[in-house]
């Protein structure tokens, strides 16, 4: 009897109720609430230009997700549209599971590669050829706290500061208000463990964190160890940082939500923290703005970007329908919605433009953001340093706290994944590791491959 | 009766061979299909590079030589130097070269070393060889539990059945409970610890003192040899030392007493080789399922440990092949553990045959 | 003479009696004041705490604040006016947040109003509009948490610092704080009091006199069992309740936790008494992921795996262990040798086989690789070659065909073996973790312990609730052992002593 029962069991839970494969469209993207919440508005929206078709979001948690896309394509039932991050996007490319899109963006009438910011559409692309589209994105710029400015008497930052203003502009908020001899109150703070945060300020003075071929760390440039000695000693040797242990049990937002700190460093998703509902009242007390990330030899700025990509073992006649979902997410209806959203910026120049601006909503200046598009990239690392990423940047954290120098850590990282990526490529010796290019117009391409070097004026 | 036995397939045998066949058919299926079948595909895999989607690409011994080889490379010397808070940092020896145009460098200075061409796979089988340190522990362990277990006592099955639940209940729901077990702030065995030893003064107050556990590179593994012990001590081994030592016949005994044998002279010459069978199973499972073991834990309780100090081969054969698609290089190290563990048993059957004689 | 010797004998026996009777006793007691002892920090701090709060207010009030470099420390608070029980915390220049309060217990109306008035206190957004429903709201808000109901207690400052902590140690640190939700602006801060030392007392008394009656039935248990006698001495029976204890209590802790509040299952102290009970954590597994599907989707594939890998075994052990066919000895010298096979080796093609012709991520691809298996044949092979050939021939001159007496005889010959595998079986694809968890990508199709492990992965649930989970999966199989353990026992002689 319990055999009967256990059997008719399995029958009910194995009858699914059938669903026309051919108008259901099938996107993987994380679980994550504001994803989700993105995506129901995209589905709605999808349905009102094409009623027949069906999008069925896969979503899984963030942690594991690129296993998760790996094993679908794998298994041959891959997903007709995936999101991608970057740092696994160039993996997936090598493995030659990525469609390429040049062919469909180049065809398709409706597209226009020119309505998406440059920059953004340089991040998908890759051995000269598009991969994936960019549809959110966020530049990191400098937040500070009007207030604190105000009562202090210092001039507000602009894009004009180079690093020395910013230092010294740091260094007079820094001061001890309850008497007992520590400082309570800050000027500047950067999360150094985030690459985000601290690369524009390697970029600035001219380093790069890798060669551009990939073969290469150049962690141990004479630029870059100054750059990483520097961010230390904001905390060491200037006043202007607190030390970053002290930060271990709140977070740089709150304590500037606290009104103890005068400048941090971060992108537009930071605002969502600063309209939490727990922190409404908080933010009555003070009044916060946006201005651009000062400046070095050059400018430089990093960005984080959500992209989406179609997998290339999808069935033809499905690319076809990813494509217009593809399509869709980077044209003026999607990226509407994506603006709505109000937490990354729309990929889309015009609608970035257009929207972007909240006039009687702090942060007054949004549209540094857009300014600082520019010169902003994202920062790479090659996929087979992985570990040797992760390695160095615990060593890194000694650096921030002053155990250590920066130059022989720097050494050391550099070292490491130099040889992480020799020894992948000596076990994959059929094929290079992608490099990344950027996007030509194709009205502007003339004859086969072109440079890879990234662009000299960039810099 | 002669003509029944004429010839071997005469209508009798033969349909006894033919219900031969069908009865095991669908076993056999199973067998070909799930087991001998793979088996033959997975060596031909180890010597190619397949990655599922594309066709497999013969590539020799390449695999084996990945994993086995070694080469020489020019590795930086490095030093150490002390931290500011008197920790330890291994840096690269620099030494200053003058570049043919007068300036001065800084260089790295290299020595040319041997390296095995797979380091990780080494300290894998470091790591699967030292989980099964446990064995031999638990196996005493086990052996005493059943000597004192040997009496007539009524409630004795009570006893066994409390023994026996954490063996019974193992699997993924017991790792988790350990995992939160070793929690180095809030887990049951720092806070025990803290509470008993900490009264006499030999346990940090610290909280940052504390033994990590599961998050200490050096104390991972023995985490997981204890947590093994807890499992297997009063489990199946127990039970098997109880049986064997149910048959030995007491008069040996009696009679070991009137030769005015002490016990621990009753246990070396008397129990020990009787029960010896038992000993030399228990040796040999454990061999085989030693080199195949350690994955649960490693996938449920630490992700493969603290800088790959808790992944086994069995986790970085399931890594190779499910979760970067490298088929071909996992199949080689499945082949290679599987000649491991078939050269182990070989070798066991060889001297350990010797010790079951009595 | 013989009066004599019945003397001394009864005389020895008497005094064996009596040193059986006081080892006895001795051991139940120990057992029951060491559990006493044990819990004692526990229970002192809970009956503390219910004895705790009253309209006392003497001795000082501290608060907690946050700096950077100095972390956590303590300022010390004035009393607004004497006895009034409502502190306020001088705030430094240019801090801009709202001024904390404190509020006493049993706060009179008078001090509400003025507060209230002032400004300092501020009501809550959702007040309801009837004055005096308000007003006893708010002091419920502000009482509620401290009415003999005793719980850890938090704080939580600009909202990343917290401070956990028990009552116990919020008295001895002279921290009398608890904060109430910051929505309405405010931080309330109750005072607290140790209890009077009459009460705690009177509480122990209780404790204590309950030990002795259950220390002594535990001796009386173990003097019928028959411990203590010839063989078997008192360091036995302490080995064995020590081993036991070490078995067992994990296995306490985790049903201890799984009823825990989240502030007392993260504390920094070992707390065996829950309190209070938290049945929700249970709801709570059951919201986050579909834990009720898992156990279906294991009992489901289990039950299926079995009914086919018996069908299977058993007629092909029958057809080893009998019948007479070329090659059977060959055949049956490679299952033995697959035996030995890692998984490993034989999983990558079969998933490979998987992909190919679509069964990844169903149901059909655990269990069809399932219904074979080498140990299984073995095992029932062995058990039927020990099984009497008359029977059989018996039933072979009536007539009964090959299959008939496998069915009418064989089977029933050999109930406890079939039932033994039928249990191991089932244990085995019960916590079966590896192959499903490669084959399959749906959570709304996994087993039981790759949805456990994926809901400890990608959850991060508190430990409250993955105990909760882990409970809910080792109780069954502790109460499935303990009523069959018999066959657990012989199977595990069978299978491996007649090997």
């Amino acid at each position: 009897m319990f055999v009967t029962i256990t059997m008719t069991m399995g029958w009910i839970t194995y009858s699914k109720k059938p669903h026309p494969i051919e108008k259901t469209l099938k996107v993987l993207g994380p679980s994550d609430a504001s994803y989700v919440k993105m995506q129901d508005n995209f589905n709605a929206q999808y349905k009102i230009l094409h009623p027949d078709i069906e999008i069925q979001y896969i979503s899984f948690p963030w942690n594991n997700i690129w296993r998760k896309l790996e094993f679908l394509i794998v298994a041959n039932i891959p997903p007709d549209v995936s999101n991608i991050e970057q740092p696994y996007l160039p993996q997936f490319v090598h493995m030659g599971r990525v469609e390429a899109l040049d062919e469909w963006m180049k065809n398709d009438p409706e597209f226009d590669a020119s309505s998406l910011y440059k920059r953004c559409l340089d991040e998908g692309n890759w051995n000269n050829e598009q991969y994936a589209l960019p549809y959110v994105f966020s530049p990191v710029c400098l937040w500070y706290n009007k207030t604190l400015f105000d009562r202090e008497q210092v001039a507000y930052p602009t894009r004009d500061w180079n690093l020395d203003d910013l230092v010294s502009a740091a260094e007079k908020f820094t001061r001890d208000l309850d008497g007992d001899g520590i400082p309570d109150q800050y000027g500047f703070f950067t999360n150094n463990n985030h690459w985000n945060r601290y690369s524009p300020f390697i970029w600035m003075r001219g380093g790069e964190l890798f060669s551009a071929d990939w073969k290469r760390c150049t962690f141990d440039d004479p630029n870059v160890m100054t750059s990483f000695q520097w961010l230390a000693d904001l905390a060491l040797k200037t006043k202007a940082s607190p030390k970053p242990i002290y930060l271990s049990s709140i977070t740089s937002v709150n304590l500037m939500l606290s009104g103890r700190l005068a400048m941090i460093t971060d992108t537009r998703y930071a605002m969502a923290n600063f309209y939490l509902e727990k922190n409404k009242d908080k933010i009555k007390n003070f009044v916060f703005d946006v201005s651009e990330l000062p400046h070095d030899k050059t400018r430089a700025s990093c960005f984080v970007v959500s992209e989406l990509m179609i997998p290339s073992t999808t069935a033809p006649e499905r690319k076809k329908m990813a494509w217009d979902y593809l399509k869709f997410v980077v044209g003026k209806e999607g990226q509407e919605v994506v603006a709505k959203e109000d937490q990354g910026l729309a990929t889309r120049i015009e609608t970035a433009e257009r929207m972007v601006a909240h006039p009687g909503r702090m942060p007054e200046h949004d549209r540094a953001f857009i300014d600082s598009v520019e010169y902003s990239r994202y920062c790479y690392w090659p996929f087979p340093a992985d570990e040797q990423w992760f390695a160095t940047r615990s060593d890194l954290s000694s650096v921030w706290n002053g155990q250590l120098q920066a130059e022989p850590v720097c050494r050391k990282g550099a070292a490491g994944m130099t040889k992480a990526i020799e020894d992948f490529s000596r076990f994959h010796p059929e094929k290079e590791l992608p490099v990344h290019t950027e996007f030509v117009p194709f009205d502007k391409r003339s004859g086969p491959a072109l440079a890879d070097a990234r662009d000299e004026t960039q810099r | 009766m002669k003509k029944y036995e004429e010839s071997r397939w005469s209508g009798g045998r033969f349909r006894e061979a033919l219900a031969g066949y069908g009865f095991i058919s669908g076993n056999f299926l199973g067998f070909l299909v799930f087991t001998s079948i793979p088996i033959v595909i997975s060596l031909y895999l180890a010597f190619t590079e397949y990655h599922v989607l594309t066709p497999p690409k013969w590539v020799g011994m390449r695999n084996f030589k990945e994993i086995l080889w070694c080469h020489y490379e020019d590795v930086p010397v490095m030093e150490k130097v002390k931290t500011a808070d008197g920790n330890e940092f291994e840096q690269i020896k620099m030494k200053t070269v003058t570049n043919p145009d007068g300036t001065t460098a800084q260089a790295a200075e290299t020595v040319r070393k041997l390296r095995p061409n797979d380091y990780n796979f080494w300290h894998y089988s470091y790591n699967t060889v030292f989980l099964m340190m446990g064995i031999p522990i638990g196996m005493a362990l086990s052996l005493s539990m059943a000597l004192i277990m040997n009496q007539k006592i009524r409630g004795i099955t009570f006893w066994r059945t409390i023994f026996f639940l954490p063996s019974v209940t193992a699997g993924v729901a017991v790792y988790l409970l350990w995992t939160w077990i070793y929690n180095p702030e809030q887990g049951l065995l720092n806070l025990f610890l803290h509470h008993t030893l900490g009264y006499l003064g030999l346990f940090p107050e610290d909280h940052a003192k504390w033994p990590q556990w599961l998050g200490s590179a050096n104390l991972a593994k023995p985490s997981l040899i204890l947590m093994g012990l807890w499992i297997g001590a009063g489990g199946y081994n127990m039970i098997l030392y109880l049986a064997a030592l149910q048959g030995v016949d007491p008069q040996l005994y009696e009679a070991a007493m009137i030769d005015g044998a002490t016990s621990w002279q009753k246990f070396v010459h008397v129990t020990w080789p009787l029960i010896s069978p038992t000993t030399f199973f228990i040796v040999v499972m454990g061999i085989i399922g030693g080199f195949q073991g350690g994955f649960m834990q490693a996938y449920v309780m630490t992700e493969g440990g603290p800088q790959g100090s808790t992944t086994t081969l069995s986790y970085y054969i399931f890594n190779n092949a499910f979760t970067w698609f490298n088929m071909g290089k996992a199949a080689a190290i499945a082949w290679f553990l599987f000649l491991v563990v078939f050269v182990m048993t070989i070798l066991n059957w060889r001297f350990g045959g010797k010790k079951v004689n009595y | 003479m013989t009066s004599e010797a019945d003397r001394i004998l009864a005389e020895s026996r008497r005094t064996i009696s009596l040193a059986r009777r006081t080892g006895a006793v001795v051991y139940g007691l120990a057992l029951t004041v060491g559990v006493v002892l044990v819990l004692r920090a526990e229970l002192a701090e809970k009956f503390d705490m219910a004895l705790l709060f009253s309209t006392d207010t003497r001795g000082a009030v501290y608060s907690l604040s946050y700096s950077l470099d100095k972390g956590e420390h303590w300022t010390r608070l004035e009393e607004k006016s004497p006895g009034s029980g409502v502190f306020a915390l001088t705030p430094p220049p240019d801090y801009r947040d709202p001024i904390p309060v404190r509020v006493s217990p049993e706060i009179p109306d008078s001090v509400l109003d003025t507060e209230l008035a002032s400004g300092r206190l501020l009501r809550p957004k959702d007040a309801p509009a009837d004055e005096k429903k308000a007003r006893s709201e708010l002091k419920d808000i502000l009482l509620r948490p401290v009415r003999g109901i005793p719980c850890p207690v938090t704080f939580s400052i600009d909202g990343g610092l917290t401070w956990r902590g028990t009552a116990k140690e919020a008295i001895e640190q002279r921290i009398y704080t608890f904060t109430h939700a910051p929505e309405a602006g405010l931080e309330i801060l109750l005072r607290a009091r140790p209890a009077s030392s009459n009460a705690v007392l009177g509480v122990w008394a209780a404790v204590l006199i309950l030990t002795v009656p259950v220390g002594l039935a535990i001796a009386w248990v173990v003097l019928r069992l028959g411990y203590f006698t010839d063989g078997f001495s008192i360091a036995t029976l302490v080995f064995f309740t020590v081993f036991g204890l070490t078995m067992i209590v994990p296995f306490i802790w985790m049903i201890s936790t799984a009823f825990k509040t989240q502030q007392e299952a993260t504390l920094f102290k070992i707390q065996w008494l829950p309190w209070p009970i938290r049945w929700a954590n249970f709801a709570d597994v059951f919201r986050t992921v579909q834990f009720g599907r898992f156990y279906i989707n294991s009992v489901f594939l289990a039950s299926y795996a079995t009914i086919g890998l018996m069908f299977t075994s058993s007629l092909a052990a029958y057809s080893f262990a009998r019948l007479d066919f070329p090659g059977r000895d060959k055949l049956f010298l490679a299952y033995l040798g697959t035996m030995m096979i890692p998984g490993a080796v034989t999983s990558i093609p079969v998933f490979v086989l998987m992909c190919k012709i679509g069964w990844v991520d169903s149901y059909k691809a655990i269990i069809v690789p399932g219904l074979f298996s080498a140990y299984g044949t073995f095992m029932l092979r062995q058990f039927f070659m020990t099984l009497p050939r008359d029977l059989e021939d018996a039933a072979k001159i009536d007539g009964c065909s090959l299959f008939g007496i496998f069915v009418r005889i064989i089977l029933p010959l050999s109930k406890p073996a079939i039932a033994t595998l039928t249990i191991f079986t089932f244990m085995g694809s019960w916590g079966d973790f590896m192959w499903p968890l490669i084959i399959l990508n749906d959570t709304k199709k996994m087993p039981l312990p790759v949805g456990i492990q994926f809901f400890a992965a990608s959850e991060y649930p508190d430990p409250n609730v993955l105990m909760a989970a882990t409970m809910m999966m080792i109780v069954p199989v502790i109460i499935v052992f303990i009523l069959g353990q018999r066959y657990f026992v012989e199977g595990i002689q069978l299978g491996a002593v007649k090997g």
